[in-house]
């Protein structure tokens, strides 16, 4: 399922002790359906501010977020989400299987198919069997998939992921990287995704948004032309790779291409 | 744990003997020679073998069960009714902020007293009975329940709920599914101290209040000269209280079973 | 802005007692019920009572016997536990016994202390000290016993003398713990200085209120009520104030975390 979303114009502001923080200002971007889009920026620059408007969480002060077409008023139907923290996500006190049921419960499914539902996606995160288990039963990375399965089973129109890779290691870092490209390639859902990983944007995404600046706007949209499947050890050792790595690099510190 | 030294040397028979049964030894021993000889054995202390032979003997009378069971009914009608009242109110406040910040300094107020600073009124509005107990339980234990209620239920985590909302979970669901399980360790711990404070009130209740049960039985003991009767009472008690705490333990680990990991 | 939200979070918390108080002043005004007198009136009693020399014959000896078996408890816990915390085979061997007698309910013991001592002052002050140590005592075996290892494992390296290991790391480390030990016995000492005065003869606020109630002066009996409510609160508040000056360090450290 893929959807069609606007970000037009946004802009937001927090009011500190120090007075009026301008954080956004003017990010406008188009996400093509079906597509992969990282957000990247330097640290604090906003960008998790920008997926909170997006998820309908906060209201910017200006602007808006169209979901196809619909400008939103709160968390749209259809959203899913992977955040970094899975161990305040997921519910401590109920088993895998119910854990992914609970977002399940609004659809129109029989508890069959739910049940089937469920089945199909801890087998597409390759955690299949672990329905009855509990989550702090799993390695971390082990749970962040169960958030990817629970993601997955409503079948969602969006797919939003705020650095759900920077708490584990980086060999299971490596491992839900691929993870999500098969996933992209067996489903389909437009995804954004936050991440500090440069590399990892470049290795994940059809269409990198840089944010920059104080207040923050959408500095350059990188296409990464890099064609699909992708993969670990051939994809981060080709040319155009590097290349597009130390572009989205010097964009982000703000630096000189041609100094680095 | 004692272990015995491998060493070359030899431990004292003392050292396969459990610890805690030494002191309860040497404790018994120590107030029999203070009940014998010295300054205090010339009150009407009774000495440590009077004592324990009266409560073996108590032990066979039906009479000491009544004022058992009177003293336990009268706590658990307390504690039930302090569950009944508190724990959906403390949710319901722990729900709101602003009925939280209304509340705070009303209920902590009345925490921090003691129901002992009542009963002179209790005992002239319901009479020394067992509702002037379970009143005392009652006015005891809501405050501190529901205070710890509302802790657990705005300790929820933000991160949990919002991601709940997220997925369109609507507010029934969020209570239902994060609210109270991350309520329930709270609700636990302040089970566990009301339980332990009704038992504690109905004794009391019955000491200076005349409510029926056991607290009565120390006073009419003491005041009719009986000390034997008087000590084997209070360490009754003491049976009582420690096993009802394990008892109270060894449930709570049943209840949050995810906590133990 | 800042002073604006400030007399709100103020207001949000206060109306609730103020509107209480007003409720009752006005339901009990009219009140024929003997035993609910109109407020105003019991306040009218209050005042004549007890900001009166009758403060000096009541009130005063309630916090002196409350004061100086506090002290006693508070001195003997500290010390015993301490050394106790600090060894492992007495804390074996003291710690059960102590958790038994700590399980007998603490005005359930005056009885004892009346057949030991009969019913004057030195009854109430045994029974004070005593009943208020075992929460004391308990908590700071504990907190010595309890000391981070790491901690311990750093002051070795100092070469300290165990006395300065034991007085000047492990207790101040275990402060917070030994604290809500401390808190716990001031509440039992309150509760048994009123009940030793239930049960004893002479002079006290627990006397005079339940002398009162015996006598039917139910004005009395409930001014009695109030002023210790208002002392069990108060002698908490200050308690609380001293613990948060004493505390202010833990307090930080654990905001940080």
């Amino acid at each position: 399922m893929s959807t069609e979303i606007s970000i037009e114009n946004v802009s937001m502001s927090f009011a500190t002790p120090e007075g009026l923080k301008d954080v956004l200002d003017g990010v406008n971007y188009k996400v093509t359906p079906g597509h992969f889009v990282a957000i990247v920026g330097p640290s604090g620059v906003g960008k998790t501010t920008l997926l909170r408007i997006l998820t309908g969480l906060t209201k910017p002060v200006s602007g808006t977020i169209k979901i196809q077409d619909q400008e939103i008023s709160g968390p749209p139907e259809g959203l899913a989400v992977v955040l970094q923290d899975y161990t305040r996500s997921l519910m401590p006190w109920l088993t895998v299987e119910k854990n992914i049921a609970l977002p399940l419960r609004r659809s129109k499914l029989t508890k069959d198919e739910q049940r089937r539902r469920i089945s199909e996606s801890l087998l597409e995160v390759g955690l299949e069997g672990t329905e009855k288990s509990y989550p702090w039963q799993l390695s971390g990375g082990m749970q962040q998939r169960v958030a990817i399965a629970r993601a997955l089973a409503v079948r969602p129109g969006l797919l939003i992921m705020d650095e759900p890779f920077a708490s584990v290691d980086a060999q299971t870092r490596f491992d839900l990287e691929d993870l999500v490209l098969k996933v992209r390639s067996d489903f389909g859902i437009t995804t954004l995704m936050v991440t500090h990983d440069i590399d990892e944007a470049v290795y994940l995404s059809d269409e990198i948004v840089v944010l920059y600046g104080k207040p923050a706007r959408v500095r350059e949209v990188v296409t990464v032309d890099i064609p699909f499947p992708r993969s670990q050890i051939e994809t981060r050792n080709d040319h155009r790779f590097a290349e597009l790595r130390t572009h989205v690099y010097a964009l982000v510190r703000g630096v000189d291409e041609s100094s680095l | 744990m004692t272990t015995i030294s491998t060493e070359g040397s030899r431990k004292s028979v003392f050292a396969l003997i459990p610890p805690a049964v030494v002191s309860t030894l040497v404790s018994l021993a120590i107030w029999q020679l203070a009940a014998t000889v010295g300054p205090i054995s010339e009150s009407s202390i009774p000495t440590a073998t009077a004592t324990v032979a009266t409560l073996a003997a108590m032990m066979f009378e039906g009479e000491t069960y009544a004022l058992i069971g009177e003293t336990f009914v009268m706590a658990g009608i307390g504690f039930l009714l302090s569950v009944v009242i508190a724990v959906p109110a403390g949710f319901a406040i722990g729900l709101s902020r602003f009925a939280y910040r209304s509340t705070k300094f009303t209920f902590d107020f009345f925490k921090v007293i003691p129901p002992i600073v009542l009963i002179p009124i209790t005992i002239l509005v319901l009479g020394p009975s067992m509702q002037m107990g379970i009143f005392l339980i009652v006015f005891t234990n809501v405050f501190a329940l529901a205070i710890q209620t509302s802790y657990g239920v705005r300790d929820t985590d933000p991160v949990l709920l919002e991601t709940l909302r997220l997925y369109r979970l609507g507010l029934a669901k969020q209570i239902l599914y994060a609210r109270l399980p991350t309520a329930l360790p709270f609700i636990a711990v302040g089970l566990r101290l009301a339980a332990a404070a009704s038992l504690i009130v109905a004794v009391v209740a019955g000491l200076l209040g005349g409510a029926p049960g056991l607290g009565n039985a120390i006073l009419t003991s003491q005041s009719s000269g009986n000390s034997e009767r008087t000590f084997a009472i209070v360490l009754l008690l003491g049976v009582l209280g420690v096993a009802v705490s394990r008892a109270i333990q060894w449930s709570q680990a049943r209840i949050v079973f995810w906590e133990s990991r | 802005m800042k002073a604006y939200s400030k007399v709100l979070l103020i207001l949000t918390g206060a109306w609730l007692p103020v509107a209480l108080i007003i409720l009752w002043w006005n339901v009990s005004a009219d009140s024929s019920n003997p035993f609910f007198p109109p407020l105003s009136v019991i306040w009218q009693q209050f005042t004549t009572i007890w900001f009166s020399d009758q403060f000096v014959i009541n009130a005063v000896p309630s916090l002196r016997n409350l004061l100086i078996g506090y002290a006693i408890a508070v001195v003997v816990g500290l010390v015993l536990g301490a050394y106790i915390g600090a060894s492992r085979t007495l804390g074996s061997y003291i710690e059960p016994v102590a958790d038994f007698i700590r399980s007998i309910p603490p005005v359930a013991t005056v009885p004892i202390f009346i057949v030991i001592f009969g019913l004057g002052m030195q009854m109430r002050i045994a029974a004070i000290s005593v009943s208020a140590l075992f929460p004391i005592l308990l908590a700071t075996i504990q907190a010595v016993r309890s000391t981070d290892r790491v901690l311990l494992d750093t002051t070795k390296t100092m070469r300290l003398t165990p006395s300065q290991v034991l007085w000047r790391v492990r207790m101040p480390a275990g402060l917070p713990m030994i604290f809500s030990g401390l808190q716990l016995g001031l509440q039992v000492a309150f509760i048994v200085t009123i009940a030793s005065e239930y049960l004893g003869a002479g002079f006290g606020m627990g006397a005079f209120t339940l002398i009162a109630a015996d006598s039917f002066m139910i004005l009395d009996a409930w001014t009695g009520v109030i002023l210790m409510g208002l002392l069990g609160y108060g002698i908490n508040l200050i308690f609380d104030v001293v613990q948060r000056i004493m505390l202010s360090w833990y307090v930080g450290q654990k905001k940080l975390a």
